[in-house]
């Protein structure tokens, strides 16, 4: 085989992967809208949260916290982001002590705010440290 | 002959910062005082006492250390109705969180050591929505300054900002021209972890601390594991 037909083989068979590549991408987009799939991250994070796992959970109620793709709806993150701060998922104590403090999503309480934002800091969770430290203590945070 | 040479060039590098300093405080602020629409007869005011002290700090840098638990320092120089100056030190590996200032204008100078900033702005939809929450903030600038580094701040434009200390202690000159009071002051709560990408946050508001009687605060006090 000459080299002129041995580069238009090989550019046959890219084409050709290419080309299935394509269809089988357009595939699983379908079956991601059916909601059958685990291509979309909000039927993702949903199956997961539902099976208990504190990093799913957690990322779900930034979605209705956010309102990514869905109405916001800080009832439904609060509920989520405390499934994951019971498991112990210091970025979700952050952000339910946070929720506490501010009232968002659920009756401000500043003994919980503080009591979860005190379990986050105690795991190392610097701006939860920080959190607790400046609503615990006027005299924190001051100048600058 | 060589320790001649040393010395002479130690001087000449000593000039050049101090002359870098210098050109920071007076086209910093000529800069803040536009953004705070000060008149004439204000920055006649201010501008002999400013130049005063920043002439006493730099002859005068003091020499950080961390005595408290909290990530910085403040030690204020001058605190009137119209000026609030002081020197803001910021210990390594710590930061001072997202924050502002409201409604006044301000002015930082790195004096020495590097310090990350990072100014923001409430997005335009979160503007049209103050009361929503979490508060999108949108990045205006990111600066990694070393010494005679600086940047301003307006009322309404990179208000909201947080400093990110390098590996060594980093004091600055910090001037505010219609100081806010503390009480004022909002700090912003990131949600998510953005370090890799600040360009936007979605962040809750902290206003004021609890006003909780001694008997009712949980008794392990401050928490200080991080630094």
């Amino acid at each position: 085989m000459n080299k002129r037909k041995l580069v238009k083989v090989i550019g046959l068979i890219c084409g050709l992967t290419q080309g299935s590549i394509a269809i089988a991408s357009g595939s699983d987009n379908r079956t991601a809208m059916r909601g059958e799939g685990v291509s979309d991250p909000l039927a993702s994070y949903r199956l997961q949260a539902k099976k208990g796992i504190p990093e799913a959970q957690y990322q779900l109620g930034l979605v209705y916290q956010l309102g990514k793709g869905v109405t916001p709806n800080p009832q439904e993150a609060f509920e989520w982001y405390l499934a994951a701060a019971r498991q112990g998922l210091a970025e979700a104590q952050y952000v339910i002590g946070l929720m506490y403090a501010d009232g968002t999503g659920t009756g401000s309480d500043p003994y919980e705010a503080l009591e979860w934002l005190g379990k986050a800091a105690l795991q190392g969770h610097s701006k939860a440290e920080f959190a607790y430290n400046y609503l615990l203590d006027a005299d924190f945070a001051t100048g600058c | 002959m060589i320790r001649k040479m040393t010395e002479d060039n130690d001087r000449l590098i000593s000039d050049q910062r101090l002359h870098a300093h210098y050109w920071a405080f007076d086209d910093g602020l000529t800069s803040a005082y536009y953004l705070a629409g000060s008149s004439l007869a204000e920055i006649s005011r201010y501008h002999a006492t400013l130049h005063q002290l920043f002439e006493q700090t730099l002859a005068d840098i003091p020499c950080p250390r961390q005595q408290t638990s909290q990530p910085w320092d403040w030690h204020p120089l001058l605190d009137s109705d119209d000026l609030r100056v002081g020197l803001l030190t910021v210990y390594p590996g710590h930061a001072i969180p997202l924050h502002d200032h409201p409604g006044s204008t301000g002015l930082l100078i790195v004096l020495d050591a590097d310090v990350t900033i990072r100014q923001y702005d409430l997005s335009t939809s979160a503007k049209h929505k103050p009361l929503h929450r979490p508060v999108e903030l949108t990045l205006l600038h990111e600066y990694r300054f070393s010494p005679a580094g600086y940047t301003v701040f307006g009322p309404c434009s990179g208000n909201i900002h947080a400093l990110e200390a390098g590996d060594k202690p980093c004091t600055l000159f910090d001037v505010l021209l219609a100081p806010y009071r503390n009480r004022e002051r909002s700090w912003y709560m990131p949600l998510q972890d953005n370090s890799d990408d600040p360009t936007c946050v979605h962040a809750m508001r902290l206003n004021n601390p609890f006003d909780l009687d001694d008997g009712q605060k949980p008794l392990c006090g401050r928490i200080a594991n991080s630094g």
